[in-house]
């Protein structure tokens, strides 16, 4: 019995898919649309809930790609909320360290990048997908995106990400084609940054 | 044992149009779900092959399993498929994949390359420009553009983690002083965005310069291989070539029998047993698309009729 | 467009209710029925399961009677029907020490701890067409042995071990076995891929590869060391219990193969092992795959690698019948763009080789020319 409770303590208040196959399809179509051509935003219509500090777009990713196969690293404690959903809906495995996750979520937007999986250059694949809450994702901004998935360039704003953490990525992705593919969320929000977009820091704001 | 969790609740929206027992599309969520982490890598590492757990499908390896499991992972209710074979849309292989998409997901078809959300193919790249939004899912056979040169795996993956291509242009370049030019006719090898090369899939080259800055999503899957890659839209593909043997494709001296066409690719049909033959579009759409516009080709042989046999 | 190539529903659906009516042929003979299947071709059903990787009787006969008997076939059949199957957790390995024997034979002792026994086996039979078959048999009940079976039939190679003449096997329990079902092969690959890879793999080509290592290419010499199949539980461990249980029970033969070592400057000369593992009963496979699991640790042992049953990425990437067959057969579907392609090529070269020629010829005559 003492097990039974147990488990009935570890069903998170917050809601998943309403139907998961049709749902999950239909954001990973956004993922891959944003991945695909980065800097395009795209918005998910789910009604899922998720808890705090947990956005409904990453709560929307971390169920559509998400399983017991995934190592995830959590910038928030193993006994938080946010884990215990994660962990409900998807059986996804939590691991200690950064460098040892498939994926790796940021609910704040850090200032710089905790080691990392970058991949190697026989299989690069194997490196980290990062994805970061932000306050806000417009297609009008002073970061100019240009790279493959984009026809001459992007624009992009990214709100309450601090500059240093570009320079991180940067210094992530110098040596193609090992680095590390960013998926960025705010609200019901999504964009991509896939190691191979260029990021230009303009002085004034474009789009 | 791991309990099951929240996942696999209800498919309300999905089962009213699936075939009872099997899941949507037929693969299984967990499946579809590393083909499509595989698929992101892919995306994100332009032209890099990405080793998935490719899984026996219900046709045999060679027929198109690695096309079917990509399309299987991103095809949703609201898509409309084409299935082309050698640019058709009636071989019997198109006709059976079709068949399959129609069973398992319930999605609606379509011959007509405008109307395709995701175009499967063999072979072939439609002769009407793709759009932006339009993914094109390519079967292929043999991934690894390196193998006729290196067949080890443990090699090829050596080379391409180096760019260490300089073999394949030596191997072009003794087909050069052999031939006098390059003699790879279908399958030429592509170079993506100036880092990994690739294999096209066996489109003649005649295709080739479309898949360059293409709108449409490019993804290729190799089943039996079990490797995934992509082209993002807009991405540089170049086919190797020299400078003093720039690359160039197939022409004919003849046009469509039917439509009329001299820039679409065109296939040979024997009409008698004396060598006459004619030549007709290969993309049947756009064949019929041209003629449904009033264009006009010289015409079959009287004997040969055309007969649309349902 | 063409009648030829236009199939269609139609042409498709066609071809499949001839197919159904040829599988069941002679509708004056009775038609078979599964239990026939599995009980009358249990070796067949044996060599299905085995490569189609589902222990599953009842499917595996199915699969032979929908496939009329084409066994590679039926083995895509269930391979097929395997991939659709949820995964709830993993086994304890089986413990083939535990086997229930019914067949146990050893080459390298004339008797040891438990001694010989030889069940049923085509070994010893005189390959005289048995006519007697044709009509229906009255095969007579074999007679119970006097004495019992041990329950735990000690193995050949543990007894070698006492004295240290063999190489350990390294129980690592620890990690996750890779699963050659769920992941594309890497090379090197690790032994556990191997053997699963070699399990899976078609008889044929193995028996072949073993074949041509006794031959010559690439030496092994092994000796059984020895053969046994029978009846082993299957256990698995429920996360809320935390001990093994039993769920069923299959039949399998293993093979442990003895192969001589000369050692090196660390290790003393010993004995190495190969190991065959098969569902059902199947000697010829597991025997095959005990000496391939052998010779494809050429390269670990710092043997020469000069033989194709010794290079592991040839061996492994080519050893499943489900792929061999369906690519060797997609050259049915069409292929005529390519074809068209090579077409134009060649008869561009043709047409080149030809100007060239009547410009040599040309040459040729205004030289001769020029020489009167």
């Amino acid at each position: 019995m003492a097990l039974l409770q147990e488990s009935i303590d570890h069903i998170p208040l917050e809601t998943g898919f309403d139907d998961p196959i049709y749902e999950s399809q239909i954001v990973f179509r956004k993922i891959l649309k944003v991945m695909s051509e980065p800097g395009t935003i795209k918005k998910i219509k789910n009604k899922l809930s998720a808890p705090a500090p947990m956005m409904r777009a990453t709560a929307a990713i971390c169920l559509t790609l998400m399983d017991f196969q995934t190592k995830v690293w959590l910038d928030l404690p193993q006994d938080s909320e946010v884990s215990k959903y994660l962990k409900f809906h998807t059986g996804l495995k939590l691991v200690e360290h950064s460098s040892e996750a498939d994926f790796v979520v940021f609910f704040t937007a850090p200032a710089e990048l905790p080691p990392l999986n970058l991949g190697t250059d026989d299989n690069p694949e194997t490196a980290a997908t990062v994805i970061i809450q932000t306050q806000s994702l417009d297609d009008i901004g002073k970061l100019k995106l240009t790279g493959p998935g984009i026809k001459k360039s992007r624009f992009l704003n990214a709100e309450n990400i601090p500059a240093s953490l570009w320079d991180h990525r940067v210094k992530a992705n110098s040596l193609f084609p090992k680095g590390i593919d960013i998926i960025l969320t705010s609200d019901k929000k999504l964009s991509a940054l896939p190691r191979t977009t260029k990021l230009k820091m303009l002085k004034t704001i474009k789009g | 044992m791991k309990a099951i969790s929240g996942e696999r609740k209800r498919t309300s929206r999905l089962k009213e149009k699936t075939l009872d027992g099997y899941n949507f599309a037929y693969l299984d969520d967990q499946t579809k779900r590393m083909i499509r982490r595989a698929t992101l890598k892919a995306v994100a590492i332009p032209g890099y092959q990405v080793p998935f757990g490719s899984r026996e499908m219900p046709l045999p390896f060679g027929w198109g399993t690695g096309g079917i499991q990509v399309t299987a992972s991103i095809i949703g209710i609201d898509d409309t498929l084409k299935v082309i074979d050698q640019g058709a849309d009636d071989t019997t292989n198109a006709v059976n994949i079709r068949r399959f998409f129609a069973k398992t997901a319930g999605v609606e078809t379509t011959e007509n390359t405008s109307d395709a959300s995701i175009i499967q193919t063999r072979h072939r790249i439609p002769e009407v420009k793709l759009k932006s939004d339009q993914i094109i899912v390519y079967q292929v056979p043999i991934p690894e553009p390196l193998r006729w040169i290196e067949p080890r795996e443990e090699e090829t993956r050596k080379m391409h983690a180096l760019t260490e291509y300089g073999v394949m242009h030596v191997g072009l370049y003794e087909n050069i002083a052999h031939f006098g030019k390059v003699t790879t006719s279908y399958d030429y090898p592509v170079q993506v965005n100036d880092h990994y090369v690739m294999s096209p899939s066996p489109i003649p080259k005649f295709d080739n310069p479309k898949m360059d800055k293409m709108p449409a999503l490019q993804l290729f899957g190799a089943g039996r291989e079990k490797r995934i890659y992509a082209v993002p839209p807009y991405t540089k593909v170049k086919s190797l070539d020299f400078d003093d043997h720039p690359f160039e494709i197939e022409s004919w001296s003849e046009c469509c029998a039917l439509c009329g066409s001299s820039s679409s690719f065109l296939d040979e049909v024997i009409t008698d047993d004396k060598g006459s033959r004619m030549f007709v579009c290969s993309d049947s759409n756009f064949c019929a698309d041209r003629r449904a516009k009033g264009h006009k080709g010289p015409g079959l042989p009287r004997k040969f009729e055309i007969k649309d046999v349902e | 467009m063409y009648v030829a190539v236009k199939g269609g529903d139609a042409a498709i659906e066609n071809s499949q209710t001839l197919l159904a009516e040829e599988r069941r042929g002679d509708k004056r003979v009775p038609e078979l029925t599964l239990d026939q299947i599995k009980n009358q071709l249990s070796l067949s059903v044996d060599r299905v399961m085995a490569e189609g990787s589902l222990y599953d009787r009842d499917l595996a006969a199915l699969a032979i009677k929908q496939a009329r008997g084409d066994i590679v076939e039926a083995i895509f059949l269930l391979r097929a029907y395997r991939t659709t199957l949820p995964r709830f957790g993993n086994t304890v390995p089986v413990d083939t020490g535990k086997m229930q024997i019914r067949r146990r034979i050893s080459a390298t002792f004339k008797d040891l701890p438990g001694g010989q026994i030889l069940g049923p086996s085509f070994d010893y039979t005189h390959r005289l067409l048995d006519f007697s078959l044709a009509k229906n048999s009255n095969a007579p009940l074999a007679k119970e042995a006097s004495e019992d079976v041990l329950a735990e039939m000690p193995r050949v190679t543990e007894l070698l071990n006492d004295e240290g003449l063999i190489e350990k096997e390294i129980d690592d329990n620890e990690q996750e076995p890779f699963d050659v079902t769920r992941n594309s092969l890497k090379f090197p690959a690790s032994r556990e891929a191997r053997l699963q890879n070699l399990a899976r793999g078609d008889e044929g080509f193995l028996l072949a590869l073993a074949y041509s290592t006794q031959r010559g290419w690439g030496k092994t010499h092994p000796f059984a060391g020895e053969i046994r199949m029978g009846e082993v539980g299957v256990e698995i461990i429920p996360e809320e219990l935390g001990f093994p249980i039993e769920v069923g029970e299959i039949t399998v033969t293993e093979c442990q193969m003895v192969n001589q070592f000369k050692g090196s400057a660390t290790i003393p000369a010993q004995f190495t092992r190969g190991y065959g593992l098969t569902f059902g009963h199947n000697e010829r496979k597991a025997m095959s795959m005990g000496i391939l699991d052998r010779s494809l640790r050429s390269k670990e042992l710092g043997e020469a690698v000069n033989a194709p049953a010794q290079d592991e990425e040839f061996v492994l990437s080519h050893s499943c019948n489900v792929e061999a067959s369906g690519f060797v057969q997609h050259l049915k579907l069409p292929h005529y763009v390519d074809f068209q392609s090579e077409l134009v090529t060649v008869r561009a070269l043709r047409k080149a080789s030809a100007f060239s020629e009547k410009n040599e010829d040309s040459t040729d005559s205004k030289n001769v020319e020029a020489a009167e």
